[in-house]
């Protein structure tokens, strides 16, 4: 059965309204509603009336914080685009079908361990008598003396980059293999080699489906609170770690919100990128 | 949260009053001299492991990370229980002190059955009680005074809990933590001063 072409429009609205609200009202409640009471117990002092000492205190104690989060999940990116891309191009331009396949089916295990786990994995694998040291000592490579603990940025980069890969490179393989094999094989016809055909053909068609990749993990990773407490909790740490921090020891949401708002700033980056991509995706279609 | 313990004693053996910030009556005047204590972590600090929680200061220890390390008394014996710690690993209460949990009963003025949360409370304080739940099944030292729950214990038991830490040390140098106030003008002081 279908609907009379002069259905009119009025009741198609209601119809549509009506299927769409149950979706805009979840994301109402449970979304913009907490978002505009954080932002507004941002502004406020304990008393209630309208201050900026939540934000002098933030930036008093935690700037330095910030700019830990900021190198840290910035590093972190960079270094996941280059993993993904580099195993994205190996899977499709790859010449040996047993280490694609051995490959392929390795790269997409950590996808599927929470970030909590990762973080206590990490935490025996990387301390200064941890397997990674004890492995490298074991084998000759590494003096006992000159072994090290990793628990501190290097290890929440490795934690967030072991985590994040294979979450980008799952989206930019799968964009790698839906390229027209033609474009490929044209440019290997013309003498192109492995890593020219990648840089030059392959990146720059899939290059929306990385930067979103990217954007979408710079997000979460700004937004985890689990490895950054495992690994490295002390000062400097992440910004998560501070928030949970003030509600904990301080019951102060006044500045764990003005904190969350300043993490919402560096989101927001992301934001700008993702939706700038989408618009112009949009125009071109 | 064991080395927010070791940075409270800290605080009461390095210049603020002690008995002041374990009593009463706050007195805001107090600041400086936490201020000043925690100039004096801040160049400490440059000589300590700072690990990652009161699990992964536990950690180091067995896998020989750091010699000593503030750890929690009933979390030490657990794990050592559970085979998760080295047992040549010992426990020491060092002088002046370091500060527990601080456990009070509280029955509130105006309470329907205060009576009843009397029974309640000296039920929970009684040596059996004590000996049972508080020292067998958690490892934690009696809220009250150990010698009358000595005889309600296994001397294995008994044993177990004090042997690094006698009694007698643990009603000389066993403190309970800051009143609230302090409390958090030392933990503020601590971000402000001693981790910049």
């Amino acid at each position: 059965m279908t609907s009379p072409p002069d259905q009119p429009p009025s009741r198609t609205n209601w119809a549509g309204m009506a299927l769409v609200s149950p979706a805009l009202l979840v994301i109402a409640i449970f979304f913009v509603f907490p978002l505009l009471a954080s932002v507004v117990s941002a502004f406020q002092a304990k008393t209630g009336e309208w201050t900026l000492a939540n934000f002098d205190k933030s930036f008093e104690l935690y700037s330095g914080d910030v700019g830990y989060t900021v190198v840290i999940v910035a590093i972190s990116t960079a270094v996941v685009g280059l993993l993904s891309v580099a195993i994205g191009g190996y899977l499709t331009l790859g010449t040996n079908p047993r280490a694609q396949a051995v490959l392929r089916w390795l790269y997409r295990w950590p996808l599927f361990i929470p970030f909590i786990v990762a973080g206590q994995v990490m935490r025996t694998f990387l301390a200064k008598n941890g397997l990674l040291n004890q492995l490298l000592i074991g084998s000759g490579i590494l003096e006992p003396l000159a072994a090290q603990s990793y628990l501190d940025w290097r290890g929440i980069v490795l934690a967030f980059v072991w985590k994040q890969t294979p979450f980008v490179a799952l989206m930019v393989a799968g964009a790698m293999a839906a390229i027209d094999p033609a474009h490929i094989e044209a440019a290997r016809n013309l003498g192109a080699g492995r890593l020219r055909i990648l840089f030059g053909i392959i990146i720059p068609q899939i290059r929306r489906t990385l930067m979103v990749g990217l954007v979408l993990s710079y997000v979460t990773m700004l937004s985890v609170l689990s490895v950054p407490l495992m690994i490295n909790p002390n000062s400097p740490t992440m910004m998560t770690v501070d928030v949970a921090y003030r509600i904990n020891a301080h019951g102060d949401y006044g500045v764990a919100n003005a904190l969350c708002l300043i993490s919402l700033v560096l989101a927001s980056v992301g934001a700008w990128f993702y939706l700038r991509h989408g618009v112009a995706r949009k125009g071109v279609q | 949260m064991s080395g927010v313990g070791f940075v409270m004693a800290w605080v009461a053996a390095n210049g603020a009053d002690a008995a002041k910030l374990e009593k009463g009556p706050y007195d805001a005047s107090q600041k400086a001299a936490i201020d000043k204590a925690m100039e004096g972590l801040k160049e400490f600090n440059k000589n300590v492991v700072l690990t990652p929680g009161n699990a992964g200061t536990l950690d180091m220890l067995n896998r020989g990370e750091i010699v000593m390390g503030p750890v929690w008394v009933d979390m030490f014996y657990t794990w050592q229980a559970d085979g998760k710690l080295n047992p040549k690993i010992k426990l020491g209460l060092l002088s002046p002190g370091l500060p527990g949990q601080p456990m009070y009963y509280v029955v509130p003025k105006g309470a329907a059955h205060a009576e009843l949360a009397k029974k309640f409370v000296d039920l929970a304080a009684s040596p059996e009680v004590q000996a049972d739940g508080i020292v067998k099944q958690f490892n934690w030292y009696p809220g009250i005074d150990p010698q009358y729950v000595q005889p309600k214990l296994d001397p294995a038991v008994w044993n177990k809990l004090f042997t690094d830490i006698s009694p007698g040390d643990l009603a000389k140098y066993g403190r309970p933590f800051p009143l609230s106030q302090y409390f958090t003008d030392i933990l503020e002081a601590y971000e402000r001063v001693a981790s910049k």
